[in-house]
């Protein structure tokens, strides 16, 4: 009888604390929320972040701080009036306005706030540093500098179904032996693998072939100036035709749990050699701006870990993290009621030298700041430091 | 601080059981046994994506003191592995992460048993406290390294795959790495000889603690739940120091 008494109080003493444990929060999938008021717009964007955004290890936004200041204020917001859209989308703004992500960006499927300009935290940043430049313009890298500066060559314009935007390119020559290659985005190989004719395939075959056959190529210039990024897939397609073997460039991570701070391995990136790829080893130079974004960015930063590669310019855009389907990596962009695309990458990138460079931009070997004057004078001073480094290199 | 409740709860019930008539025979031995912990968690909307129990092993010291023939007090060192797995399926078949968790355990349990003099049955009841000591994850991941070059697969094939095997490093704003929690456990032991004893256990343990601090609103909670089945011997001090009576 004792020993059952004791066995019992024993129990009864311990059981309380089987409700130690905390309840899991209810939280669904942010395009779930129906969203018809604006305490469920904010809980479904604020969580969304808070198991999707990959930059909260180096990201100085308090977000717990975001969620006590914010959150009553969306909740004395009405739907349907008009007003109130415009305060949430200030209040989106403010919150938004720190985020290191440099792709970030957000779009609102909202009927008062549909034709409104996207939230960019980065272009905010950007256009209010004295490192802003204007973008080169079409006219600049499409007849402007190939008029003073190249041979001959070939240039065409054809549309990324898969970016749903125009690529320009253009391939040329100057004194024989200078090859140079520019792009307004990366869709290379997917252009160039197309069924159909395409004015890019046309160029990319040009500069190919000029690759092949030129037996004493003094240098090559790869032009990613004002370059929006693109396919991933495009650095080895472009450079790996220029390598021997592979070269690590950088590392990504995803997320591994739904914590903020849960992350995967840091994962190996490598520049891949293609079958039949020609070793070059006279100086391959990139030129990149402050226009430069995202898969423009990791080729400069890819052309540096050659022992042939320069990178002229200036320091880029900042925005490195690969970005994908939200299902791949269970972290990155997403969508909720209120916003057509919450923008933002899905990985986490750090270059070679194990720094990352997200928010901060790439930096040049030799920095060449945009001149407006020259262009207006149809010179191109960044061009003109390129063929002068693989004029004079030793 | 209901942990610090939950101990001092098991100290003073250990206390309580200590009668003025005490025949106290203190035991000591080792034991060791099979381990199969689940992180009791959420995956939240994650599309192919589950965690899975694993299975791994532990060892320990146990030290038993007698009060009753029926009742004693039991305190252990253990080391013990409680790993997990989350793995994604379909599409994303062959992504997964193993981590192995090393801690070291401190139960303290009421031990009653009943039966014979050579047969006996008991059942375990207690908490515990953990240093969580080490981490090391392996598995496999998609690396960006793109094939372009096939018309159709799974994601490793689209994306060249990852194998890792390294050490888990704590962070500190993130990591719990004191864990408190229950026991519970039933067994047999066989007196082999009046100094030796053979035992059997099944025993459960109910972490209480999450393996997170509270660094973030709507944080998703891990608890380790943990079976095991340990086997072992203990010796009869007071038998082999003579204090026996």
């Amino acid at each position: 009888m004792k020993y059952l008494f004791t066995c019992i109080l024993t129990i009864l003493t311990l059981s309380p604390f089987t409700s130690c444990r905390e309840d899991f929060p209810d939280i669904n999938e942010p395009e779930k929320y129906p969203g018809y008021n604006y305490n469920e717009i904010f809980d479904a964007y604020w969580n969304g972040m808070n198991n999707n955004y990959i930059f909260w290890d180096i990201d100085t936004t308090d977000w717990d701080r975001v969620y006590r200041e914010y959150k009553p204020l969306f909740a004395k917001l009405s739907y349907a009036s008009p007003e109130d859209a415009g305060k949430a989308y200030t209040y989106f703004k403010k919150m938004t306005r720190g985020l290191v992500d440099s792709h970030y960006y957000l779009t609102f499927t909202s009927p008062f706030l549909k034709d409104s300009l996207p939230i960019w935290p980065s272009e905010f940043k950007r256009l209010n540093t004295p490192e802003y430049d204007a973008y080169l313009t079409y006219e600049h890298m499409f007849y402007s500098l190939p008029g003073t500066y190249l041979d001959r060559g070939l240039r065409g314009t054809t549309f990324s179904e898969r970016f749903q935007y125009n690529i320009n390119a253009m391939a040329g020559v100057r004194d024989d032996n200078i090859l140079y290659f520019y792009c307004s985005g990366f869709n290379l190989e997917d252009l160039y693998n197309s069924p159909s004719d395409n004015d890019v395939k046309d160029v990319l075959q040009y500069f190919f072939d000029k690759l092949i056959a030129t037996d004493d190529i003094k240098g090559i210039i790869i032009d990613v100036r004002s370059n929006n990024g693109g396919a991933a897939g495009d650095l080895k397609f472009l450079l790996g035709r220029m390598v021997d073997r592979d070269y690590l460039v950088g590392y990504t991570r995803s997320k591994s749990g739904e914590g903020r701070l849960d992350y995967s391995p840091w994962t190996p990136y490598y520049l891949k050699t293609l079958p039949g790829a020609k070793n070059v080893t006279a100086p391959i130079v990139v030129l990149a701006d402050t226009w430069s974004m995202s898969m423009a960015e990791i080729l400069p930063m890819t052309v540096k870990v050659l022992p042939n590669g320069h990178f002229i310019g200036e320091r880029t855009w900042g925005a490195m993290g690969p970005l994908g389907p939200n299902t791949d990596t269970n972290s990155g962009q997403f969508s909720t009621s209120f916003f057509t695309l919450v923008y933002t990458s899905s990985l986490m990138y750090k270059y070679v030298d194990n720094k990352i460079y997200e928010g901060i931009g790439f930096p040049p070997d030799i920095e060449v700041k945009y001149d407006q004057q020259a262009i207006n004078e149809g010179r191109d001073p960044q061009f003109e430091a390129a063929v002068n480094l693989i004029n004079n290199v030793k | 601080m209901k942990q610090k409740q939950l101990f001092s709860a098991i100290l003073l019930l250990c206390a309580c059981m200590i009668s003025p008539k005490v025949q106290a025979q203190l035991e000591l031995g080792i034991s060791g046994g099979y381990v199969r912990n689940n992180l009791n968690t959420s995956t939240l909307y994650r599309s192919f994506t589950k965690y899975e129990g694993q299975n791994s092993f532990t060892v320990g010291i146990p030290v038993r003191y007698n009060f009753k023939d029926w009742l004693a007090v039991q305190a252990e060192v253990i080391y013990i592995r409680k790993d997990y797995k989350k793995s994604r399926s379909y599409y994303y078949e062959g992504i997964y992460q193993k981590t192995e968790n090393s801690y070291i355990k401190l139960p303290l349990m009421a031990h009653f048993s009943f039966g014979g003099n050579k047969l006996r049955g008991f059942t375990n009841i207690g908490g515990y406290a953990a240093y969580w000591a080490n981490s090391r994850v392996k598995g496999v991941t998609a690396s960006l390294n793109y094939n372009a070059n096939i018309p159709e697969g799974n994601y490793l094939q689209f994306y060249e795959p990852y194998f890792y095997d390294e050490k888990n490093p704590f962070d500190s704003r993130r990591d719990n790495r004191i864990e408190w929690g229950l026991l519970a456990g039933i067994g047999a032991e066989y007196a082999v000889t009046g100094i030796l004893k053979l035992f059997i256990e099944g025993r459960y343990y109910y972490g209480t603690t999450d393996l997170q601090k509270d660094y973030m609103i709507n944080k998703v909670p891990r608890y380790n739940d943990t079976f095991t089945i340990q086997m072992g011997a203990l010796l009869n001090l007071s038998s082999i120091l003579g204090h026996n009576k």
